[in-house]
């Protein structure tokens, strides 16, 4: 695989509420700022969001990664949190394993990933309890992303 | 496109306009749901205060958003909402109310320019 065109890193905290969801939108600023389409750039910021806002409330903080390649850009979401014990379970709508602090506000529906599978052409995750979890996202860019 | 005077609610900010143009409402306090399901030029009204709404109105490019039933937002929920030119507001409306009020108060918009920057054609 050939170098990326464009690295970015940006690290998220930890139940860090006041801040949370600061790399999605960084990173969907830096895209339109790119001139990159419209339509890839809300798929990719939802899918930013989401993958933040779980490393946030799951994920013990960690980092979010962008690269922009030729064919697609790749969004890596990288923790070192408790990891996934059951990914198809995860997977599915409605389960979810937050708080009831975290539900009283407005998280913990279960719909973060499916959201994410929906915005994305690629999704892999790779987690083992106890050692993270590493959430990557493909968009690909089709001739006229830019 | 439709339009409608904001006056049963308050600005949470001095420069948010008094009228807002619109495509309809989505009332939800799940975050995660809104993304799901909330289209572009919408009005959200919520209950939450927290930052993070403004985070979910920039990704899904909201009309506008109400903190219904009384509810004051975060002095950062404001300060996000200027800087990301999001309208927000408040009311002491019930949500249920408030969407009442919303359809029977919205006037057919002539122009197309809002906020939130939408387009008839999108
Ligand atoms: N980075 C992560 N680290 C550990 N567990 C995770 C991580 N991401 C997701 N999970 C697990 O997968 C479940 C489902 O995640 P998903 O994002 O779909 O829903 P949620 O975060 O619980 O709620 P919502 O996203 O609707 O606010 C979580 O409840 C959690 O148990
Ligand atoms: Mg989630």
């Amino acid at each position: 695989m050939s170098a990326p065109l464009c690295k970015k890193e940006f690290f998220v905290q930890e139940f860090d509420f006041e801040h949370a969801g600061k790399a999605a939108s960084d990173m969907r600023k830096l895209l339109m700022d790119y001139g990159f389409d419209q339509q890839i750039v809300r798929r990719l910021a939802i899918a930013a969001y989401e993958a933040e806002m779980n490393m946030v409330i799951h994920g013990f903080g960690g980092t979010l990664i962008m690269e922009i390649n030729f064919e697609y850009i790749e969004l890596v979401a990288k923790d070192n949190g408790p990891g996934i014990s059951d990914l198809k379970l995860a997977m599915q709508e409605g389960f979810s394993t937050a708080s009831d602090e975290i539900r009283e506000i407005g998280f913990g529906a279960g719909m973060g990933l499916p959201n994410i599978k929906r915005c994305v052409n690629f999704l892999g995750i790779e987690t083992k309890p106890g050692q993270g979890t590493v959430v990557t996202m493909r968009v690909d860019l089709g001739p006229d992303a830019i | 496109m439709k339009k409608l005077d904001m006056s049963p609610t308050a600005p949470a900010s001095a420069n948010t306009a008094k009228e807002v143009c619109f495509r309809g409402c989505i009332v939800c306090d799940i975050l995660s749901y809104a993304i799901a399901h909330a289209e572009k030029g919408q009005i959200w009204i919520t209950h939450h205060t927290h930052p993070n709404i403004i985070a979910v109105a920039v990704l899904k490019e909201l009309a506008a958003v109400i903190v219904a039933g009384g509810r004051k937002p975060d002095p950062e929920t404001i300060r996000r909402a200027e800087e990301e030119e999001i309208p927000l507001y408040v009311t002491s409306y019930q949500a249920y109310d408030l969407a009442k009020w919303i359809a029977s108060h919205d006037k057919e918009a002539d122009d197309m320019i809002t906020a939130a920057g939408v387009s008839e054609n999108e």
